[in-house]
């Protein structure tokens, strides 16, 4: 069989031996039924299951769900999350310029705090620096074996907040940072040199025309990073943060209810998740600006084989 | 200098716009250049021919200083690139004078390298608007203008990924003469283009050599380049082997490497079509 039989062009058609009609396939394909089927049935399953049993106590969720309490952790969760990703975003933008930089020093210090802040659980760091205040009960900026400038009162300065924040933060500046580096390095240089050659600064072209391309790469990932810090807040109740985990467990600790209130937590995490992804799917689709035809504004839409384009190509002379 | 015609045709002075004096170019072991002087005059049209390798680029790129000659120095409408006087001393200036003699020159690369997350017009538009600090406004009516004058009015809103090469090139040209610079640098601007669409961009350039734009084109179009050009360059191995006018180096070379390379890619041409 040769592929050329199976278009048959309609001026020359007698040339060919005629085919067999052909049949359309059928409609019902029997593996996606079945398919269909067992999930549907483990889905149900498991709802029924959760729904019908008494020790799951629906009615607590319920009344939990909005208490004041939890409330008031969901927005510390959120509070967490936001300043401690933008933290990181700048330090990360700062630490991938200074990985790309000529100068040895600069990159010197951004690899080593990328490998140092990358290596240890984020946990470790948190505790890490809740605990400093306990060693260090002050903290001296000063000139290195000569007189003090500043001095803070460690235990003031580094409140569970602030530890939390440090803790969620400085670990996350270091991944940023390779993912920022790895976008920016995806920009070609023709870009850059371009921009020069328009009489356009090293920062504009910076932030003008490298920069804005490199998030189109960095995007992604920048939205996964950001989809685990939220659930990385939930590790600084360790510290008693006071976010929604924080809270959901002061509560627990009293009544021991605990699945309930994990529920509560849980559904909560799910929403900031959803909309989240929601929000990276248009900021993508803004990015991309340039880069997908807006002809194609389904992927699902056939082409005709032979049209190359949907606008005809004009000629100018 | 005028606000609204996009063309660049003017007499100032009858010095060089360009003046190149033995400009010394390594990479590691790699001589690029070696010792090349050229001037260009205002609404001259020099073209740089010669082998690949030859360091036409290079020497393009050492004008507006996209690369740092490590040797000699390029005066571009009077600065000299990449320093300053200070104190009846000349120093290396920082970035942002640099950029500010850059906009002396226009570049058109062989790649084009259109801002991919730009439409056409605001390719156009960025140099004037980032790099002059010009009102957008203002911007925009000449970015119009330019790509009217390039024939790609109609392409304004377009991204450079829903344009054809010949389209992209000749929109780089508009964004190269944005900023109203005095001189026009083109790397072999078609050699990246498919044949059908060589023609295009040629008539562009060549249109634009007849308003009196100044430029300094590295191409391998042979007849395009006797043509238009006032001043031919035959460049090998780093190093300027002969100039003068079309007639002179194309038409009776004096340098047979000149000749051998003319016969090769002649021969390379009918060959092809
Ligand atoms: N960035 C670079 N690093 C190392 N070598 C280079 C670089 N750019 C150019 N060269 C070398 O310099 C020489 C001249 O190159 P080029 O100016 O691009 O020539 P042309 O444009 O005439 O083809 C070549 O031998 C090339 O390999
Ligand atoms: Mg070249």
């Amino acid at each position: 069989m040769t592929a050329n039989v199976a278009v048959p062009s309609p001026t020359k058609r007698d040339e060919f031996a005629p085919l067999p009609p052909i049949k359309a396939k059928s409609r019902i394909s029997w593996s996606r039924v079945l398919t269909l089927v067992i999930l549907l049935w483990v889905v149900i399953a498991f709802v029924v299951g959760a729904a019908t049993n008494e020790r799951l106590d629906w009615g607590a969720v319920a009344t939990y769900l909005f208490d004041p309490r939890i409330l008031e952790g969901l927005r510390t969760t959120l509070v967490l999350t936001a300043v401690s990703m933008a933290i990181a975003t700048v330090l990360g933008v700062v630490l991938a310029l200074m990985a790309l930089t000529k100068d040895p020093t600069p990159r010197a210090f951004a690899r080593t705090y990328i490998t140092v802040f990358r290596s240890i659980p984020p946990m470790v760091q948190l505790l890490f620096w809740y605990f400093l205040a306990a060693i260090l009960p002050t903290i001296t900026i000063g000139i290195p074996f000569g007189p003090d400038l500043v001095t803070f009162d460690t235990n003031l300065l580094i409140t569970q907040f602030a530890a939390a924040l440090l803790g969620l933060s400085l670990g996350e500046a270091a991944f940023l940072a390779e993912y920022i580096r790895g976008g920016i390095l995806s920009v070609p240089r023709g870009q850059s040199e371009a921009a020069a050659a328009c009489g356009l600064t090293p920062a504009k072209t910076f932030f003008r025309v490298v920069f804005p391309q490199a998030i189109r790469v960095i995007l992604p990932a920048y939205g996964n990073s950001l989809i685990s810090q939220v659930k990385n807040t939930a590790m600084v109740f360790v510290i008693g943060a006071g976010d929604l985990m924080t809270e959901a467990q002061l509560i627990y600790s009293q009544n021991f209810q605990q699945i309930p209130l994990l529920i509560v937590v849980s559904i909560w995490y799910l929403v900031i998740v959803v909309i989240l992804t929601q929000v990276q799917r248009r900021i993508e689709n803004h990015y991309s600006r340039g880069y997908t035809r807006r002809t194609e504004k389904s992927p699902a839409r056939r082409q005709p084989l032979t049209a190359d384009s949907d606008r005809p190509r004009e000629v100018t002379s | 200098m005028t606000a609204t015609q996009p063309t660049l045709a003017e007499t100032r002075d009858s010095d060089p716009i360009i003046h190149v004096r033995d400009v010394h170019k390594s990479y590691g072991q790699v001589e690029a250049l070696r010792g090349v002087s050229l001037q260009v005059k205002r609404g001259e049209v020099v073209a740089l021919i010669g082998p690949s390798g030859s360091g036409k680029s290079t020497l393009l790129r050492c004008i507006n200083h996209l690369e740092t000659p490590t040797g000699g120095v390029v005066q571009v409408a009077g600065h000299v690139m990449g320093y300053a006087e200070k104190r009846g001393y000349l120093r290396e200036c920082n970035q942002r004078t640099l950029a500010r003699q850059r906009r002396s020159t226009g570049m058109v690369f062989q790649h084009f390298d259109l801002f991919a997350h730009r439409t056409a017009l605001e390719n156009v538009m960025e140099g004037p608007t980032s790099g002059l600090g010009e009102a957008r406004g203002a911007a925009r009516a000449r970015a119009h203008e330019l790509l009217a004058l390039v024939g790609l009015a109609e392409k304004a809103g377009a991204y450079p990924s829903e344009l054809s090469g010949g389209q992209q090139q000749r929109v780089a040209i508009a964004r190269a003469l944005s900023t109203r610079p005095d001189v026009l640098l083109l790397d072999e601007p078609t050699s990246a283009l498919d044949p059908e669409l060589v023609g295009e961009v040629l008539d562009v350039v060549t249109d634009l050599a007849r308003q009196g734009v100044t430029m300094v084109v590295a191409t391998h179009e042979i007849t395009f380049a006797e043509d238009v050009a006032t001043t031919v360059y035959f460049m090998e191995k780093g190093s300027v082997v002969e100039s003068g006018s079309p007639r002179e180096v194309i038409r009776n070379p004096v340098e047979a490497r000149t000749a051998q390379f003319l016969t090769h890619i002649s021969a390379a041409r009918t060959a092809t079509t």
